[in-house]
C-alpha cells in the first residue's frame, strides 16, 4: 500500500455536510430524485473511502501493529499553552465505528427514499441526515477530545431537529426538547471533565497525548480521586448521550422522530457515542476501579429497568425504544467492566440487528398506514413476508439465540465481566507517587519525619487502596446477575413483540388490511442487507479456540492495549463453554415463555398476570412513574426557583438596579456632554488649546 | 534610481489611478453613467497595488534594500502590511461609491481621482521614513479629504462639514510641522534613523525641547485620530459628509494616522520604548486613551443618527487603538534595549476598518435619490426589504461590538493580552476600564440591529441603492469579518510579523554599535566619519515566535 489514507479523513467527514448543505439551501427547489440522489451518494462515498481507509490501515497493520491514520486540518485555537486543532484520527476503534456510520447511515438513507415518499419535508429530511452523519464522523474521527465534543452537540443538535422534525405537533416537538435538555445535563460532566483534563493534559486534549499523560505516573494530579472525579463526569455525559439511569428517559420520547431517524440515530449510531468515548478513554477509566464499577452497575441496572419496562409496552417503537436502552446498558456494562471489545462488538451487532429492528417496525408501521399499536397487528406474515422475515432474524440475533451476532456479543460480555478483574498491582504502581506525597502529609503531621515511618505510612496508604478496590469484586458477580436477568427478558419481550405482530389472526380494521404491501426495493434493500449482517456479523468475534478466531477483538488491541494491561483475568474454558450454554438456554427460556404465551395474539394468561400483579404491571406500564418523578422533583421546583429567581433577582436586581441605574445615568452623562458639541469650530479650536495645555503640563 | 521607483511600486500604481482618471475624464462621453466606469477601476488600481505590496513582501525577507530616495521611503513589510490596508480601504470605498454618488447628485470622476489620490496619501505616510515625506503625505491625503468631505457640494452639510475640517486640519498641520521644526532643530536630521541616534545621546538639557517636540507632534496626530479633547471636528465632518467619504475616512485616515504614529514612536522617537525619552510619553497616550474611549462611548449612546453615533464610535476605538500603542516588545533584530510595538495596533486595525467599510457600505444603500436616511428610525424594516445590507450592517455591528466569532472579538482581545503583557498590575485598571467601555458601546451597536430588525416597517415605500459593486463591497468585507473572526491565526502572525519591522525599513545597522556602554564614543565616531548612505540592507527577517 503506497498510498497515504489519511488526507482521505477530511473528504470523508466534509462530504455529509456539502450533501447537508446543498439540500437545506437549494433542496426546497430540487426535485425528489435530486435530493435524494445528492444525499445518498455523499453518504455512499464516505462509506466507500472509509472502506478505503480501513483497507489501508489494515495494510498498515502488517508493518506497524499499532498504526493509525493523522491528519490535521489547521490549529483552530492556540492561546497561551491552550492548543486544539481540527484534526483527525483514525485508529482501529475510530475505523469500526467509521464503518458502521457510514454503512448503517447509507442504509439508513436508502431506505428513508421510500419511507419519507409522501413528506412534503424530504429536503429538510435529508439535509438533516446528511448534517447528523457528518457530525457523528466528526466524533468518531475527532482527534481530541474539543473534536468528539463538537461532534457530540452536532448529533444532539441533529437529533433534536428530527426527533421534532413534524413540529407542528406540539408532543414532538416538546420530545425533542426534552431530548435536548437532559442530553446537556450529561453535557455539564463531559464539559466539566474537559476542563479538568485540559489541566491534566497540559492544555491539550488530544487523545494521543491523553494516553501518554495517563501512562506516565510523575504527575502532581495523579491521585485516585481526581482521575475518577473525571472518569465520573465523562460518564454523565454518557449517561446522557447513552441514556442511562437517570439520564435515560429522553430516549423512549425520541421515538416521536421518523422511524429511520431512530433507527440511524436512536438506536444504530448517536445514542453508542457514550460506549464509544468510553471505549476511547479506556487508558483513563481504567485507572479507576471505583469509577468503572460505578459505570457497570449503571449500566447492569439499566439493561434491567429497561427490559422489565419493554415487557409491557404495546406501542411497537416504544418497545424497541427500551429495549435499546437496555442494550445500551449492556454495552455500558461491557465498557465498566473493561471489556472495552466486547462492549464495541455489541456496539457493531447491536447497530445491525437494531437497525433492522427498527427500520422493520418502520416498515410495518408505513404498511398499516402510521398504526404503532400491536394490539392491532397481528397475522403479518403472509402479508409482508420481506418485513417478516428480516424481522425475525433480528429477533434471533437480539433474543441472544446462537449463531447469530447478538449471541457472541452479548456473551463476550457476560463472559468477560465475570472473568475479569483489575490489576491492584499496575493500578497501585500507577499511584505509586500520590501515595508517598499523601504518606509524607501525614507523617510531617506527626512532625517526625523519619524513613522508616514514612515507607510503613506509605505503605498504609497503598494497602488502603488496593483493599478497597477488592472490595468491589462482589459487585462484578451482582451485574453479571443483574445482565442475566435482562438477556432473559430481552428474549421474552422481542418474541412478545414478534408474535403480536406477526402470528395469530390480524386485529386491526380490515381496510388498513387490504392496503398494506410489502417493503418498496429501497426499504426491502436495506432490511434485507441488515438482517444479513444481523445472521452473520457475529463471526467475526467468536472465542472459539481461545480466541484465536475472534479477529474483532485482535483488531482493536492497539487502540485498548492501555486499558487492558491494567486488567487481570483468565477465561478457562470451562467458564467459556459454561456460560455460552447458560446464556443460550436463557434466551431460549425467554423465547418459548413469549411462545406460550402470545403465539396466537393476546393472550387470557398475559391479562390475567396483568390483573393478579397490577400493582407491578402499572408500573411497568407507567415506566415506573419516572416521569412524574422527575416533575414533581426536579422540574417543578427548578420551574419555581427560576421564576422566584427572576422576578426578584433579575427583574429588580438586575434589571433595574443593575441595568437601567447605571443606564440611565449614562445616558445623561451623555446628554450633558453633547452640550459641548455645539457646532462652532471657535469651541472646538478651545478644544484643541486645552489639551495641548493639559500635553504641556506634562511633557515639559 | 530606478531601485528606488521599483520599491514604491503600489504607491505609484495608486498614484497613477488618480491621475488616469482626472486626466482622461474630461474626455468620456457626457452624462453621468460613463463616470460609474471610474469606481471598478480604480477599485481595481487598488487591488493591483495590494498585489504588489504582497508580492513585494514575499521576496523582501531576502537581502533586499527596503529603503529608497535617500531614506525618506521605505518598503519594509511593516510599510507594506499599511499600504495594503489603506489600499485595502480605497478599493472598498471605489467599490461602494459609483451608485451611491451618482445618486447623490455628485456623480464625478473627481471623486474617484480624489479618493486615489488619498489612499497614496495614506500609502505614501506608512511608508515614510523621514518627517518631510511625512508632512506632505500627510498633507497629500488632507486635502484630498477636505476636497471629498465638502464633494456634495449642493448640500449645506456637507459643504459646512468640509469647512470646519479644513479650519481644524490647519491648526494641526501647523502643530506637527512646529513639532517637526524642533526634531530637526534637537537632531540635525529629518530622517526617523537621524532622529533616533540623535534622541538615544541626547543631553539633559534638551529636555525641555525634546518636551515641546514630542508635544506638538503627538498633538497632531491625536487630533488626525481624532482623541479627546482634540476629537471634536470628527461627529460634524462624519455626520456632513457623504456616506462612502464617511467610511473611508473612518478607516483609512484612521489607519495611515496610527500607522504613521507607531513608527514615528518607536522608529524616531522612543528607540527603547517609550520610557526611553525620559518623558511620561506612555502615561499620556494611556490616559488619553482612556479618557478618549469614555468620552466616544458615552456620546455615542444618545445620537441617533447612525453616521455620528459611527463617528463617537470611531473615537472610542481610536481610544481602544491608542492604548494599543503602549503594548511593546524587544526588537526582534536589535535585541535588548530596543522595542518594537506589538501586532495588536495593526491587527485590530484590520478588524475596525473590515468593520467600519462593512458598515457604511451598508448605509450608502440607503442612500437612494439624494437623501441620506440614516436616522435610527429610517433604518426600520431594512432587515426585512434589503436583508443583505441588514445583515451586514448588523455584522459590522457586531464586529465593532466586539462579539465572537466577529473580528472585532479577536482584535480586542489581542490588544487586551498584549497590554498586559507589558505591566500585568499597571494597566488592569485600564483593561477592565476597556471592557466597561466595550459594555457600553453594546448598547448603542445594538440599537442599530434592533432597529434593522425588530421595529416595524414604515408605510411608505423606500428605495435603496443596489449594484454589484456595492453588493461586493459589503459581502467581501462582511466575509473577511467573519472568515478571520474564525480562524485569526494568520492575521495575528502577519500583523505582529509587520509591526515587529517598524524600524527594519531605515538603516538599522547604524542604530546597532549605539548599544553599550562605548556608545557615545561611537557616536561621535559615526559622527565624524563621512556620511555613508543611511541606506543599510535589512537584517535576516525577524522570527516571530508562534503565539
Amino acid at each position: 500500500m503506497t498510498y497515504n489514507p489519511s488526507a482521505l479523513l477530511p473528504v470523508i467527514v466534509l462530504l455529509p455536510l456539502l450533501g447537508a448543505l446543498f439540500n437545506g439551501l437549494l433542496g426546497s427547489r430540487l426535485s425528489r430524485q435530486t435530493v435524494y440522489a445528492i444525499s445518498n451518494t455523499t453518504v455512499l462515498a464516505s462509506f466507500l473511502l472509509s472502506v478505503m481507509v480501513f483497507l489501508g490501515l489494515r495494510g498498515a497493520m502488517v508493518t506497524a501493529p499499532d498504526a493509525a491514520f493523522r491528519y490535521t486540518l489547521y490549529e483552530w485555537i492556540a492561546a497561551g499553552s491552550y492548543k486544539f486543532e481540527i484534526a483527525f484520527l483514525a485508529d482501529q476503534l475510530s475505523a469500526v465505528m467509521l464503518l458502521v456510520v457510514t454503512g448503517v447511515g447509507f442504509l439508513v438513507h436508502l431506505y428513508s427514499t421510500g419511507y419519507m415518499h409522501e413528506d412534503p419535508g424530504y429536503a429538510r429530511y435529508f439535509s438533516y441526515l446528511n448534517l447528523f452523519i457528518f457530525s457523528m464522523l466528526m466524533l468518531v474521527l475527532g482527534k481530541n477530545l474539543a473534536m468528539l465534543f463538537i461532534g457530540w452537540e452536532g448529533v444532539g443538535a441533529c437529533s433534536y431537529l428530527l426527533i421534532g422534525f413534524w413540529f407542528k405537533d406540539m408532543d414532538k416537538a416538546a420530545a425533542g426538547q426534552k431530548a435536548f435538555i437532559v442530553n446537556r445535563i450529561g453535557d455539564v460532566g463531559f464539559l466539566a471533565a474537559m476542563m479538568l483534563l485540559l489541566a491534566y493534559g497540559n492544555g491539550s486534549v488530544d487523545f494521543d497525548h491523553l494516553r501518554v499523560v495517563f501512562s506516565d505516573s510523575a504527575h502532581m494530579l495523579d491521585h485516585a480521586p481526581t482521575v475518577t472525579l473525571i472518569a465520573l463526569l465523562l460518564f454523565v455525559g454518557a449517561a446522557g448521550k447513552s441514556a442511562q439511569i437517570p439520564l435515560y428517559i429522553w430516549l423512549p420520547d425520541a421515538m416521536a422522530g421518523p422511524t429511520p431517524v431512530s433507527a440511524l440515530i436512536h438506536a444504530a449510531t448517536m445514542v453508542t457515542a457514550g460506549v464509544y468515548m468510553i471505549a476511547r478513554m479506556n487508558f483513563l477509566f481504567a485507572l479507576t476501579p471505583h469509577a468503572m464499577t460505578v459505570v457497570m452497575m449503571v449500566g447492569a441496572t439499566t439493561a434491567l429497568v429497561a427490559a422489565s419496562i419493554g415487557l409491557v409496552q404495546n406501542d411497537i417503537k416504544k418497545v424497541l425504544a427500551y429495549s435499546t436502552v437496555s442494550q445500551l446498558g449492556f454495552m455500558i456494562v461491557a465498557v465498566g467492566a473493561g471489556a472495552y471489545a466486547a462492549g464495541v462488538f455489541h456496539l457493531m451487532t447491536h447497530a445491525f440487528f437494531k437497525g433492522a429492528l427498527f427500520l422493520g417496525a418502520g416498515a410495518v408501521i408505513h404498511a398499516l398506514h402510521h398504526e404503532q399499536d400491536i394490539r392491532k397487528m397481528g397475522g403479518l406474515k403472509k402479508k409482508l413476508p420481506i418485513i417478516h422475515w428480516t424481522f425475525l432474524i433480528s429477533c434471533i440475533a437480539i433474543a441472544g439465540l446462537p449463531p447469530l451476532a447478538g449471541f457472541f456479543s452479548k456473551d463476550a460480555i457476560l463472559a468477560e465481566t465475570l472473568a475479569f478483574r483489575p490489576n491492584t498491582e499496575k493500578i497501585a504502581t500507577y499511584y505509586g507517587e500520590s501515595f508517598e506525597r499523601q504518606a509524607r502529609v501525614k507523617v510531617m503531621a506527626d512532625k517526625a519525619p523519619d524513613q522508616a515511618k514514612l515507607a510503613v505510612a506509605v505503605k498504609a496508604e497503598r494497602d488502603a487502596y488496593v483493599k478497597s478496590v477488592e472490595d468491589l469484586a462482589i459487585w462484578r458477580k451482582v451485574a453479571f446477575a443483574l445482565c442475566l436477568l435482562a438477556a432473559f427478558m430481552t428474549a421474552f419481550y422481542m418474541f412478545r413483540l414478534y408474535f403480536l405482530t406477526f402470528s395469530g389472526d390480524y386485529r386491526g380494521d380490515h381496510h388498513t388490511w387490504d392496503h398494506a404491501h410489502d417493503a418498496p426495493w429501497p426499504m426491502a434493500t436495506a432490511l434485507v442487507l441488515l438482517a444479513f449482517l444481523s445472521f452473520v456479523g457475529g463471526w467475526v468475534g467468536t472465542p472459539f479456540f481461545h480466541n484465536q478466531f475472534n479477529f474483532f477483538f485482535h483488531w482493536l488491541e492497539p487502540v485498548l492495549a492501555r486499558g487492558e494491561e491494567l486488567l487481570d483475568g483468565h477465561m478457562t474454558p470451562a467458564l467459556e463453554y459454561g456460560l455460552m450454554a447458560a446464556s443460550t438456554v436463557v434466551a431460549a427460556l425467554g423465547v418459548t415463555l413469549a411462545w406460550w404465551m402470545y403465539r396466537k395474539g393476546p393472550s387470557e394468561l398475559g391479562a390475567n398476570l396483568a390483573n393478579r400483579m397490577s400493582f407491578i404491571y402499572d408500573a411497568l406500564l407507567n415506566k415506573y412513574y419516572v416521569d412524574e418523578f422527575y416533575d414533581r422533583v426536579v422540574v417543578r421546583p427548578l420551574r419555581a426557583v427560576s421564576q422566584a429567581a427572576f422576578q426578584v433577582i433579575d427583574r429588580i436586581i438586575v434589571d433595574l438596579v443593575m441595568v437601567r441605574g447605571p443606564g440611565y445615568v449614562l445616558l445623561g452623562v451623555s446628554h450633558a456632554g453633547r452640550l459641548l458639541q455645539n457646532g462652532e469650530v471657535q469651541t472646538y479650536l478651545v478644544g484643541v488649546v486645552l489639551g495641548i495645555a493639559l500635553l504641556a503640563y506634562y511633557l515639559v | 534610481m530606478l531601485h528606488d521607483l521599483a520599491l514604491t511600486t503600489p504607491l505609484l500604481i495608486l498614484l497613477f489611478a488618480g491621475l488616469f482618471t482626472l486626466v482622461v475624464d474630461p474626455f468620456l462621453p457626457a452624462g453621468d453613467q460613463s463616470r460609474r466606469f471610474w469606481g471598478p477601476f480604480n477599485a481595481a488600481m487598488s487591488a493591483a497595488a495590494i498585489v504588489a505590496a504582497a508580492l513585494m513582501w514575499k521576496s523582501g525577507h531576502h537581502e533586499m534594500q527596503t529603503v529608497a530616495f535617500g531614506a525618506h521611503l521605505s518598503a519594509s513589510t511593516y510599510s507594506l502590511f499599511f499600504v495594503s490596508l489603506v489600499s485595502l480601504v480605497g478599493m472598498m470605498t471605489h467599490l461602494s461609491s459609483p451608485k451611491y454618488m451618482l445618486e447623490q447628485g455628485v456623480g464625478y470622476g473627481e471623486y474617484f481621482a480624489m479618493v486615489s489620490f488619498a489612499t497614496f496619501g495614506m500609502a505614501t505616510m506608512v511608508s515614510a521614513e523621514s518627517v518631510i515625506t511625512l508632512f506632505i503625505s500627510l498633507e497629500i491625503m488632507s486635502m484630498a479629504i477636505y476636497v471629498l468631505v465638502a464633494f456634495k457640494r449642493t448640500s449645506i452639510a456637507s459643504v459646512e462639514a468640509g469647512m470646519k475640517y479644513f479650519i481644524m486640519g490647519s491648526v494641526a498641520s501647523a502643530l506637527l510641522l512646529y513639532g517637526m521644526a524642533f526634531l530637526y532643530g534637537l537632531s540635525g536630521g529629518t530622517t526617523f534613523v537621524e532622529i533616533q541616534r540623535a534622541l538615544v545621546t541626547a543631553k539633559p538639557d534638551q529636555a525641555v525641547w525634546l518636551g515641546l517636540a514630542v508635544l506638538l507632534t503627538l498633538a497632531a496626530f491625536l487630533f488626525k485620530v481624532a482623541a479627546v479633547p482634540f476629537h471634536m471636528w470628527a461627529p460634524d465632518a462624519y455626520e456632513g459628509a457623504p456616506t462612502t467619504v464617511t467610511g473611508f475616512m473612518a478607516s483609512g485616515v484612521k489607519v495611515a494616522a496610527f500607522g504613521a504614529l507607531l513608527k514615528i514612536l518607536y522608529a524616531a522617537l522612543a528607540g527603547q520604548g517609550m520610557d526611553d525619552l525620559h518623558l511620561p510619553v506612555a502615561a499620556i497616550l494611556s490616559t488619553v486613551a482612556l479618557v478618549t474611549m469614555t468620552v466616544g462611548n458615552l456620546l455615542a449612546l444618545v445620537q441617533k443618527n447612525v453616521k455620528r453615533m459611527l463617528a463617537y464610535s470611531a473615537i472610542a476605538h481610536a481610544g481602544y487603538l491608542l492604548l494599543g500603542t503602549v503594548a511593546s516588545t524587544v526588537d526582534p533584530v536589535l535585541g535588548a534595549p530596543y522595542a518594537v510595538p506589538g501586532g495588536a495596533v495593526p491587527f485590530y486595525l484590520i478588524g475596525y476598518s473590515l468593520a467600519s467599510l462593512a458598515g457604511f457600505a451598508a448605509l450608502a444603500s440607503l442612500g437612494k435619490n439624494g437623501e441620506e436616511l440614516t436616522t435610527e428610525h429610517q433604518l426600520a424594516g431594512l432587515g426585512r426589504r434589503y436583508p443583505f445590507a441588514g445583515a451586514v450592517l448588523s455584522l459590522a455591528m457586531l464586529s465593532l461590538a466586539g462579539v465572537p466569532p466577529t473580528l472585532g472579538f479577536f482584535g480586542k482581545l489581542e490588544l487586551l493580552r498584549e497590554v498586559l503583557a507589558v505591566d500585568n498590575a499597571k494597566y488592569l485598571p485600564h483593561a477592565i476600564i476597556l471592557v466597561l467601555n466595550s459594555v457600553v458601546s453594546a448598547y448603542y451597536y445594538l440599537r442599530v440591529t434592533v432597529y434593522v430588525y425588530m421595529r416595524p416597517e414604515p408605510k411608505v415605500e423606500r428605495e435603496y441603492v443596489t449594484e454589484p459593486s456595492l453588493t461586493w463591497a459589503m459581502g467581501l468585507a462582511a466575509a473577511a469579518i467573519l472568515a478571520i473572526g474564525v480562524m485569526p491565526g494568520k492575521a495575528i502572525n502577519v500583523a505582529t510579523l509587520s509591526a515587529h519591522a517598524v524600524r527594519t525599513g531605515i538603516a538599522t545597522k547604524n542604530l546597532v554599535h549605539l548599544r553599550g556602554p562605548d556608545a557615545p564614543a561611537k557616536v561621535a565616531e559615526v559622527a565624524a566619519a563621512p556620511q555613508e548612505a543611511p541606506a543599510a540592507p535589512v537584517a535576516e527577517p525577524a522570527v516571530i515566535p508562534q503565539p
